[in-house]
């Protein structure tokens, strides 16, 4: 089945044709849900309103990108949207801590590790995300599609919307901040 | 101190490669079963105000006050009102005996 007859099938919400899109996708959304989130259950999650969007838009694709790309651009900004609103609720813990309303560490998800982690790395990954975390928000796109996605320049180009050297650039910025966020780190640590 | 920054500079290398070979996260064999309950429960209605306006219990219970003031009111109405006429003379009563005043049977032609 070409792509074409694909979609519009899956326009006229044919329930197989979207059970095969999901089977299609659902591995790739969910990495890339772990890469940003690390929680699995949070990842899962966001991945399952990823293709809830898919399915209510789908009316509205109009096929300027791969169906692909689209579900992925989707993907980044249903995570995006979920790291603001861990930001804003862990703002306002640490104003309820302060007022004494309530333990910070009662409102904090507890802290996972992206899955696909082996074991040995899994400390220093850790302390990785924490620090990509801290990056602004176009360098963690950017690097964590590259190197937790291991996408191709190109192909963050098509999800982000951005050029190929901003992608360059936001990369170069990225590990940059995130060397000095590092060293900082262990400069108190050791 | 430069051995610091050496072993510092080492560390922060190392932890930047941390991601290197990492294996792709898959989820598990349920996913679509449980993204189709979550659509399924997201599509069914939600219960509307009218929807709660137009059930039954709530019509019974509506009656069952209506019966109950409708009772009342018809028993008040059934019954004479004498107590105030006595609560008057009592009160008249009370008064002629504080002021140790006779009351006199007032006699009209």
């Amino acid at each position: 089945m070409s792509e074409e007859s694909f979609i519009l099938r899956l326009q006229e919400n044919d329930p197989t044709v979207f059970k095969e899109l999901v089977e299609m996708h659902k591995d790739r959304v969910y990495n890339t849900c772990c890469g940003f989130v690390s929680h699995g259950v949070d990842a899962e999650d966001i991945a399952q309103e990823v293709f809830i969007e898919v399915f209510r838009s789908l009316k509205k694709y109009k096929g300027d990108s791969k169906l692909s790309t689209w579900i992925y651009r989707i993907a980044v900004n249903k995570c995006l949207d979920h790291i603001r609103k861990r930001k804003r609720k862990k703002r306002f813990a640490f104003l309820q801590s302060l007022s004494g309303d309530k333990d910070l560490s009662e409102t904090l998800p507890a802290t996972d590790i992206h899955p696909g982690i082996a074991l040995e790395n899994q400390e220093r990954a850790k302390i990785l995300f924490h620090a990509i975390d801290q990056l602004p928000e176009k360098q963690k796109v950017a690097f964590t599609l590259s190197k937790v996605e291991e996408l191709s320049y190109k192909e963050i180009c098509e999800i982000t919307g951005y050029s190929l050297s901003s992608v360059e650039s936001l990369i170069f910025r990225a590990r940059k901040n995130l060397q000095k966020i590092l060293y900082d780190y262990y400069k108190n640590d050791l | 101190m430069e051995k610091d920054i050496h072993k510092i500079e080492e560390e922060v290398n190392k932890t930047l490669e941390s991601l290197e070979g990492i294996e792709k996260a898959t989820p598990d064999a349920f996913f679509f079963t449980r993204l189709k309950a979550r659509m399924d429960r997201e599509r069914s209605p939600k219960p509307s105000l009218l929807d709660f306006l137009l059930k039954p219990q709530l019509g019974f219970a509506i009656l069952g006050i209506l019966a109950l003031l409708n009772t009342g009111v018809f028993l008040s109405l059934q019954q004479p009102s004498t107590s105030g006429a006595q609560n008057r003379d009592s009160m008249i009563e009370q008064l002629a005996s504080e002021y140790q005043l006779e009351v006199e049977e007032s006699t009209y032609y």
